[in-house]
């Protein structure tokens, strides 16, 4: 992606569409769970990606980073009085985190050589030198999300079998990876939530 | 528009002859990842991913919209993406 076979505005819809493909269109996020009020009122939950700094397999960091932030998020509690809607502040009430069905992750690979060597993680030089990429979505349970081979020379069937089994060893310790640093946070921003706080006894 | 540099003669041999060998540049494995690093903002919903040299910062938000008329009993998730030119130099503003 972004290298020279594709022009700025190619890539950036390529990563869009690979997104979008990965984490909307596979159901990661329950979006009935957004609802409030059928047909009046729901939620709208928005994600912006930014790229700060690009040194190469730009898809499976975004994807990465955009199911740690989903799982990371908590939005705001409701109650529903007849037609009436009232949201709380996180001070009143403890936020909620998002439902997740399942967590996708991109794997892309690059191959060279007729697809004879497959890389992992190229960074921008050889993704410019590489015949072509193959990009991989699946979730912990080696579920396939989606398949893309966008451009290049073409691959064979049994290298892509063989990628799928690499790609779910990685998707699993990606997984894994990103649970330990959201217990990490957790541990690291609970004080016991808002009623801890309203005890008298607290540490203030 | 400006382009990334295309690698040089010498630099693609160079990493291919390496790839027949089964040597990469770096030095990682065929199949080994960069340095990874994930760390989360103050704010819930903010988290950033260092691979390597690669940096991406993901917020999410939320409001209350009306629903759609055709979709009932389903919120809205979007994903917007931007390749700022603060990443790379071949990338644009506004396009």
């Amino acid at each position: 992606m972004a290298d020279n076979s594709y022009r700025q505005d190619q890539a950036e819809v390529l990563l869009s569409r690979i997104l979008e493909k990965t984490i909307r269109r596979s159901g990661a996020l329950d979006t009935e769970s957004l609802c409030i009020i059928a047909g009046q009122k729901c939620f709208h939950v928005r994600a912006d990606v930014h790229v700060l700094d690009h040194d190469g397999n730009l898809v499976d960091a975004c994807c990465l980073a955009l199911v740690a932030a989903l799982m990371h998020y908590r939005r705001p509690d409701f109650e529903v009085r007849g037609e009436d809607v009232e949201i709380f502040d996180p001070r009143e009430r403890e936020p909620i985190k998002l439902s997740m069905q399942h967590q996708p992750f991109c794997i892309t690979f690059g191959y060279y050589e007729d697809g004879s060597i497959m890389l992992l993680d190229s960074t921008v030089l050889e993704e410019q030198c590489r015949e072509g990429e193959v990009i991989i979505s699946m979730n912990r349970f080696g579920e396939v999300c989606q398949i893309a081979k966008y451009s290049g020379e073409p691959v064979d069937g049994m290298s892509v079998m063989s990628c799928m089994n690499t790609a779910l060893e990685k998707v699993k310790m990606l997984d894994q990876f990103v649970k330990t640093k959201l217990d990490e946070d957790e541990k690291r921003r609970d004080a016991g939530g808002v009623m801890a706080e309203l005890r008298a006894d607290n540490a203030r | 528009m400006p382009r990334e540099t295309d690698p040089s003669n010498n630099a693609k041999s160079f990493l291919l002859q390496a790839l027949r060998e089964n040597v990469r540049i770096d030095g990682r494995g065929f199949d080994d990842f960069r340095p990874l690093d994930l760390s989360f903002g103050d704010e819930y919903g903010v988290a950033t991913v260092q691979l390597g040299k690669t940096r991406v910062m993901v917020r999410v938000s939320s409001e209350v919209v009306k629903a759609s008329a055709d979709r009932k009993f389903d919120g809205v998730f979007t994903i917007s993406t931007e390749l700022s030119p603060i990443a790379s130099p071949a990338f644009e503003v506004g396009r």
